[in-house]
């Protein structure tokens, strides 16, 4: 009974929302979980500013990717007999 | 861009490059670059001297010694990043600078040589990732046992979710805020650094992911959430409240 309930309050939490809003970002959404995510979305502020804000993240991660500098410590970078290894192996 | 957008480009990129191809089998002294059409520049020079610098900015581009030079810290940064270990990353761009050369035939410039090479790049790590869980040592991640969620107690908000900007786009492409996320990801445990880029390298579908980390899809969804919830958390504390 207790894990009922707990599964029934879970499913109207700014937690869940927020697990739907990171799924909604790789899949569709469907069904009950779409719905109980609409109807969240509608009278939650905070929820809908955070869904906002899992966009601009994926969104400048994926930018920061492509750049091939997501995680990159700028001050690293291929020593001087490195490159001339790899050149040689090239020729 | 919507994806008739795309399409549409990349036919009038073909055509380009197919005209530049048989521009350069008829008039040899006319100055051509790989990506773009007959920079003015290079026009002026080719009206001085009628040379052949024709290929000179193919020849630039076409020259793996040139790759080394401009890309090979990007890469290398790239590789060290995912796989922390030196020398391994060392060997790992040494890999991709040799399959880009041998591949080079095939490259059709529809996109820059820096996003070729690291996509050439990102599937010899993901090729790696693979080649180390065949060897059955731990790629997969550790069972975690962190169930928090950050910034929610009991399933509600626990602080104030600030409205971050009016106009999101505009964020992603400010360098404060890119160098603030940089940094956020870097704090992330690093099972949760490797899921994430192995998840925006795309190459590869959930299923394929999960399979790779030993990890169920529903596990797979819930660390995704927990990864951008930290982001978002560490963020809104690190960048939006300075």
């Amino acid at each position: 009974m207790l894990n009922q309930i707990k599964k029934c309050w879970h499913f109207f939490t700014c937690e869940r929302y927020t697990e739907l809003a990171s799924q909604e970002l790789d899949q569709k959404l469907c069904g009950l979980d779409r719905w109980g995510f609409l109807f969240h979305h509608a009278i939650c502020t905070f929820c809908r500013r955070s869904r906002r804000q899992l966009k601009v993240i994926e969104k400048a991660s994926l930018k920061l990717d492509l750049e091939g500098s997501l995680g990159a410590n700028e001050s690293q970078g291929l020593s001087e007999a490195a490159k001339q290894r790899i050149k040689q192996s090239l020729h | 861009m919507s994806k008739v957008d795309e399409s549409f480009v990349s036919f009038l990129h073909r055509i380009v490059y197919a005209f530049m191809e048989h521009a350069q089998s008829i008039a040899p002294g006319a100055s051509i670059c790989l990506y773009g059409g007959v920079s003015e520049n290079v026009k002026k020079q080719d009206e001085v001297d009628g040379a052949s610098s024709l290929n000179s900015g193919l020849e630039r581009e076409m020259d793996p010694d040139q790759w080394v030079d401009r890309y090979g810290d990007r890469l290398y940064k790239y590789a060290l990043a995912r796989v922390r270990e030196a020398s391994l990353a060392e060997d790992l761009v040494q890999e991709t600078f040799l399959s880009a050369v041998k591949a080079y035939g095939d490259f059709e410039g529809r996109s820059a040589v820096k996003t070729w090479l690291l996509t050439i790049l990102k599937n010899k790590i993901i090729d790696h990732y693979r080649k180390v869980k065949r060897q059955g040592e731990a790629v997969s991640l550790d069972s975690d046992t962190d169930t928090h969620t950050a910034g929610m107690t009991l399933g509600i908000w626990n602080t104030f979710v600030h409205n971050w900007a009016s106009n999101p786009d505009e964020l992603v492409e400010g360098q404060e805020f890119l160098g603030a996320l940089n940094e956020c990801f870097r704090k992330l445990p690093d099972r949760y650094k490797k899921l994430f880029q192995v998840k925006l390298a795309d190459d590869l579908s959930t299923e394929e992911i999960c399979n790779l980390f030993d990890i169920s899809a529903s596990n797979y969804w819930v660390l995704l959430h927990r990864i951008r919830m930290q982001l978002r958390q560490c963020l809104d504390k690190n960048w939006y409240a300075k």
